[in-house]
């Protein structure tokens, strides 16, 4: 952790809620990115962000192990978003919204092995990969997102989910075929 | 097969994410060298993780993220 992260910490628990936005800012994309990979719409994971950092500020004062606040910040901005995507109840939400690809990552998607050289196919597989990771069952998605997406160790994953390591490995290794699976056609 | 893996699966994924020991890597990437369909198999998964990373450079909305980041200030605030 960051001195400055360490020192935003310190201060936001002796009261000065105005070093919070460092905090925001440190973690705001990481947040983003496991809402968006959860939800696929970019409102619901704006919202996402709005409560998982709020709910992180009121947890603070609780707050013992700062090595851990990473973590933390991913495990209430996962169980946050499945709670969204729980409460849709069926409710259709469209996966394609306001968000975009960078130009940077466009050029990765055209460097996918069938080579999709035209927008509307690299459009298509950015469509079908979000939709393949919204279709996983949640233990499986949050697992994938955390660990091929967000880039935590098992370890940690574990910790976030209650579960043994072995356990994430084989929720991993099964969502990630299951992606291989419907990317097919891709390929 | 190494005695901590129960099939190719498992070491692929392992062999993936550098979870196999130096001896284990060079059995997989012989067995690689022998087996077109097994490379085509983890070249296709190294892609799939490659563009999986998009979700993390998706961009939002400058707006959204300003109205976000005020109202989570304007929230703890009135705590």
């Amino acid at each position: 952790m960051s001195s400055e992260l360490h020192d935003a910490i310190s201060r936001c628990k002796n009261g000065d809620s105005g070093a919070f936005k460092v905090i925001v800012r440190a973690f705001e994309r990481r947040v983003l990115a496991i809402a968006y990979s959860i939800l696929g719409n970019s409102e619901e994971a704006l919202e996402v962000m709005q409560e998982t950092f709020y709910r992180v500020f009121k947890s603070l004062g609780r707050l013992r192990n700062e090595a851990g606040f990473a973590s933390f910040v991913c495990k209430v901005a996962t169980n946050y978003s499945i709670d969204v995507k729980r409460r849709r109840n069926g409710r259709h939400v469209s996966l394609d919204d306001e968000a975009e690809l960078p130009a940077s990552v466009r050029l990765q998607l055209t460097d996918y092995r069938m080579k999709p050289d035209t927008v509307a196919e690299r459009n298509e597989l950015w469509a079908a990969l979000k939709h393949a990771v919204a279709a996983l069952p949640d233990r499986q998605r949050t697992t994938l997102i955390l660990h091929d997406i967000d880039g935590l160790p098992k370890s940690e994953i574990g910790k976030i989910m209650g579960c043994p390591q072995g356990t994430v490995r084989s929720n991993l290794h099964i969502a990630r075929k299951k992606l291989q699976n419907k990317l097919r056609d891709f390929m | 097969m190494p005695k901590n893996c129960r099939n190719v699966d498992e070491m692929m994924n392992k062999y993936l994410d550098g979870e196999l020991s130096r001896t284990e890597r060079t059995q997989f990437e012989k067995m690689l060298r022998n087996d077109p369909s097994l490379k085509e198999k983890v070249d296709c998964y190294r892609n799939m993780l490659r563009c999986l990373k998009a979700f993390r450079k998706v961009r939002f909305p400058a707006s959204g993220l300003r109205q976000a980041r005020a109202a989570i200030m304007r929230r703890i605030s009135a705590l």
